[in-house]
């Protein structure tokens, strides 16, 4: 099989994430999750669970904003899924398919968009934190390194979505089974509380849950006090996932039928 | 450019149970139009989605522009280009970004891929739209659109697949106008329809499959030819209808199926097979007492000749 040269590859990605970016132009919708939705969950579960959970709202909101970065990241990956899915029900994939373009072009095209949109999310929850006295203890290195490593795992959890939006068939259920799966990975974490005071048998899986290690490490580096750890498990997940994902979509992209 | 156009030799799928092709050979050399022609389900899509790249065969073999499907798909796809059932756009962008994006993928620089996508906008009649997202088009602005954005990328071989699926009869003649430019122009083109006029208007040569087989091919002057030739048909009182059609037994001829689409209740349809055929005709219903309303001769559609042709195979 003749391969594209990789700058081939580079530009057809880029197209085809410039079409995923203009498709907001059509519809500004599709800000709504990066903007608008960690908003309303910061305002709900820091106002509301704050005090309950950490003694005052300031305290939680030190704690749980990392936990809403990763939680929204989750939240906009499912839009990658049902729009892969979208794609395949419209016909145009089969276009997309019979040209000459790099095997992994519309879909790396798509995850490059929402990672944007995933960049914007977390400006919006840094800027909005800072009303409940959310402070970057970590200064800027510690911040754009908790950044980077979230748009990692934020990258990671849209190849999983993708895996699932060419994998199942309907749109109604990619939209389903992206929100589900992530549930008891949101919950069984450090996102929301720490892990010390679950059950034992919960206890196991939040630590060595994803999230969990991903939260954790964007904690410390956000507070300034990051452990090799976190940060060396973080990655080591982020990895893993990029790594078995990532090739499985694009081969099920391909052998799908439409 | 060597061996051009499209071979297609013993070519099989199988989905599960069921064979949707049980051996097709196909040759169209380069610059023609072969029509494919055949009912719903006969394997019309399936060879065209196979041609694509898009579906593997079982078994056989296919040659695009010379490359073979399976083993060069990525060359298969530089030179073709696929208009679908159904329109293959992105209804979330403008048709302008549509075309602008395909060219890109097609290699041309951005200021090349921005003229081209205005071209082809113009060119389709859509220049006034092209700004709108597609989700607004009609049906005929996004066949268009759909046709443009296969031709921006000028492929040596098109596929078209029941491309007057859904269009009225005015945009179907803008349609074949526009085909028929494309192969003025050399362009090597796959045709799948189900209309035998579509096949008579702009084929070359007409391949008819059912059942995932080919059941017939030539010309579509020598698939009309197989038929008989010329056609008789009489109309007489209702209650003399079973009196000619014995009378013109008699009298040598072969009964045939009228066209599907007419009532037929008191026309007798047959075939003239030989030169004296008309004559014996006349001569049988004279020496009758059959009143006849109508007489004449015309040639038969191509709808008849596909008609008798699938008849012939089940």
């Amino acid at each position: 099989m003749s391969r594209r040269p990789l700058p081939h590859a580079f530009r057809d990605a880029a197209v085809m994430a410039r079409r995923n970016l203009v498709q907001i132009k059509g519809d500004p919708g599709l800000l709504l999750d990066a903007t608008l939705t960690p908003v309303i969950i910061s305002v709900i579960f820091v106002a509301v669970f704050g005090a309950a959970i950490a003694g005052n709202v300031t305290n939680y909101a030190q704690y749980f904003i990392p936990g809403i970065m990763a939680i929204n990241l989750m939240i906009i990956s499912r839009t990658t899924g049902v729009g892969m899915s979208v794609d395949f029900n419209s016909g145009v994939v089969d276009r997309f398919r019979s040209l000459p373009i790099s095997r992994s072009a519309v879909l790396t095209g798509r995850v490059i968009a929402d990672s944007l949109r995933m960049l914007l999310s977390l400006v919006v929850i840094i800027a909005c934190s800072t009303l409940f006295g959310f402070r970057l203890l970590g200064g800027p290195v510690g911040t754009l390194g908790a950044i980077a490593l979230l748009m990692g795992f934020g990258i990671a959890m849209s190849w999983i979505a993708v895996f699932i939006g060419v994998s199942v068939r309907s749109i109604t259920t990619v939209s389903t089974v992206t929100s589900l799966w992530v549930l008891p990975f949101q919950f069984g974490s450090s996102a929301f509380v720490p892990t010390e005071g679950m059950p034992a048998w919960l206890r196991a899986f939040a630590d060595i849950n994803p999230i969990t290690l991903v939260v954790d490490a964007s904690r410390g580096l956000l507070d300034g006090h990051a452990s090799s750890q976190s940060i060396t498990g973080a990655i080591a997940w982020i990895s893993a996932i990029l790594v078995v994902f990532a090739p499985m979509s694009v081969g099920r992209f391909y052998r799908r039928r439409a | 450019m060597s061996a051009g156009g499209i071979v297609v030799e013993g070519l099989t799928k199988r989905f599960g149970e069921v064979a949707a092709l049980k051996g097709v050979d196909l040759d169209v050399p380069p610059g023609t139009v072969l029509g494919l022609l055949g009912p719903n389900g006969a394997g019309k899509t399936t060879i065209v989605r196979i041609l694509s790249t898009l579906e593997r065969p079982t078994s056989g073999r296919a040659l695009v522009g010379g490359h073979d499907v399976v083993r060069d798909p990525q060359r298969v796809r530089e030179v073709i280009a696929v208009v679908g059932q159904y329109a293959t756009i992105d209804d979330g962008i403008s048709g302008r970004e549509n075309l602008y994006m395909l060219a890109r993928l097609r290699g041309e620089s951005p200021r090349r891929a921005r003229a081209r996508a205005d071209e082809m906008l113009e060119l389709f009649g859509l220049d006034a739209s092209g700004g709108r997202t597609a989700k607004g088009y009609s049906g005929g602005m996004r066949r268009r659109l759909d046709l443009a954005a296969s031709l921006i990328g000028r492929p040596e071989i098109l596929y078209l697949d029941e491309p007057s699926t859904g269009l009225d009869p005015r945009s179907r003649k803008e349609l074949w106008d526009i085909i028929r430019t494309m192969t003025d122009d050399g362009m090597t083109l796959l045709l799948t329809t189900q209309h035998m006029e579509e096949a008579e208007v702009l084929a070359d040569d007409v391949v008819v499959v059912d059942h995932g087989q080919v059941i017939a091919r030539g010309t579509p002057k020598e698939l009309r030819s197989r038929v008989g030739g010329q056609l008789l048909y009489v109309q007489a009182a209702l209650g003399d209808l079973a009196e000619a059609r014995a009378a013109l037994v008699a009298a040598g001829l072969t009964p045939v199926a009228g066209p599907p689409d007419t009532s037929g209740e008191d026309v007798l349809h047959m075939a003239l097979a030989r030169d004296e055929d008309l004559t014996s005709a006349l001569r049988a219903l004279g020496g009758s007492d059959v009143t006849v309303t109508g007489f004449g001769t015309r040639t038969p559609s191509l709808d008849e000749v596909f008609l008798a042709l699938t008849r012939e195979d089940a």
